[in-house]
This record gives C-alpha cells, structure tokens and sequence, in this order.
C-alpha cells in the first residue's frame, strides 16, 4: 500500500532528474495483470500528499535591482565574495571600453576571489593525512 | 554591500553610469559566481501528487542537491537518486515522455 511506502520513504521512493524537470518514482510492489509496466519503479500510486515534496538544491542568486538591495540579504551572497562582483563588473567595462590588459587583470582577481573563497561552511574540507 | 556601494566604487573609476546597465552588471556577475560556487541552497515544497511523474524544477535551480518525501509521522526524509533511470526504467515510456501528467 502507498501508505506503507511513505513510513519508510528512502526504502521505496527513489528521483532522477532532466535538465527541466525531477522525476519521483515509487517502487513497485504490485502485479496486477495487464500492467503497464513491469519496471522496478513506477510513478507514485497513493493519495496526494500537500507539501509532500522537498526539494534542496544550488539556485542562482536573487535579482538585484534597487539601490537600497543588498548582496548578502538581499542577493543571498556571502559577504566574502562581494568584492568579486566589483572586479566582475571592473573586468567586464575595461573589456566594453577595449582596455584588455587591465579586464584581463580584474578578470584575474576575480577568478582568484572565486576559487580561494571557501565553498562549504561546515564538515571536513579534505582528509587530515598526518606527517610521517 | 549594497548596490549602490558597488555602483559608487565603479564610478569613482568610469564616472556616472546608467543605473539599468550597473545592475544588469551585478546582475550578471551573481549568475557567474552561482555557477561557479554552487554555494546558496534553497528548499522548496510542493504537493506530491497521485500518478504524477514528473515536476517542473524552476528556471533559478542550478543543481538539485536533495529530495525529501514527508513520511506518515511529518517528517521530511531524504531518498536515494536513481543513478541508472535510463538502464533500470528502459522499458517505461514514463521514463521519457509525459504519458501520464
């Protein structure tokens, strides 16, 4: 029964996703005759559930577009990485105005801002090999 | 920082700017660093609905990070990604197409 799939949801649901859309799959316990399909996973049989599906997932950042907004409450961006959008935006009118040697140079702090600032606040960045 | 910080600093060097053109600027850098960092989570809830296998990500998900079905005790639980789905579900046309919503 559906209800029974939802006691232990990671046991019998399972996702995979295209570029637009997530698919839900259920497993399928059943062996009517006639069956549609005789797959592993089916589409989710039971009543609906409201807010029955979360979704985590890495958005883009929120469109700034007042004076007043701010990156980080505002735009959701960490702090740290705020001087990045001022090299960002250096690079790209250096370049607008055809001055390629210093668009280079901000693109450059830029990248360098990106790939130093940490990307996970928590866990254990990398495995802690002692010296020998 | 807010916007206008980063517009007086960009004009300090360029002079006066047009104000659409300086937030389509730093409109456009936050697209870049979110691609590039992947770094602002967000969750969202919709309703899981009966024979329906498909749902529509929105256009701002770059990457989905975790699926969770709320469990009969209202609890979100996380399940497991289908690696596979094209070897384990070849034979279901739902796999691939809209046949049922």
């Amino acid at each position: 029964m559906a209800t029974n799939k939802r006691t232990y949801p990671n046991n019998y649901f399972a996702w995979y996703n295209d570029d637009q859309r997530i698919a839900i799959v259920c497993e399928d316990t059943t062996s009517t005759t006639g069956e549609r399909t005789k797959e592993k996973y089916d589409s989710y049989q039971g009543s609906d559930v409201t807010g029955g599906l979360r979704i985590t997932y890495s958005s883009k950042y929120e469109t700034i577009n007042s004076q007043t907004h701010d990156l980080k409450t505002t735009g959701g961006l960490d702090s740290g990485l705020h001087s990045a959008v001022v090299c960002y935006i250096k690079s790209r009118m250096f370049e607008d105005a055809g001055d390629l040697q210093r668009a280079q140079y901000f693109k450059t702090m830029y990248d360098k801002t990106i790939r130093q600032y940490p990307s996970r606040k928590s866990g254990v960045r990398a495995l802690s090999v002692p010296r020998l | 920082m807010t916007a206008k910080n980063i517009i007086e600093q960009i004009e300090k060097l360029f002079g006066r700017q047009s104000e659409q053109y300086m937030f389509q600027l730093i409109n456009d850098a936050l697209d870049d660093i979110a691609s590039n960092k992947r770094n602002y989570s967000v969750s969202s809830t919709t309703n899981l609905e009966e024979k329906k296998r498909w749902y529509e990500l929105e256009d701002n998900v770059i990457g989905v990070k975790r699926v969770e079905i709320l469990d009969t005790n209202d609890r979100y639980v996380m399940i497991p990604k289908l690696a596979d789905a094209h070897k384990l579900l070849k034979e279901d046309t739902e796999s691939s197409d809209d046949s049922l919503k």
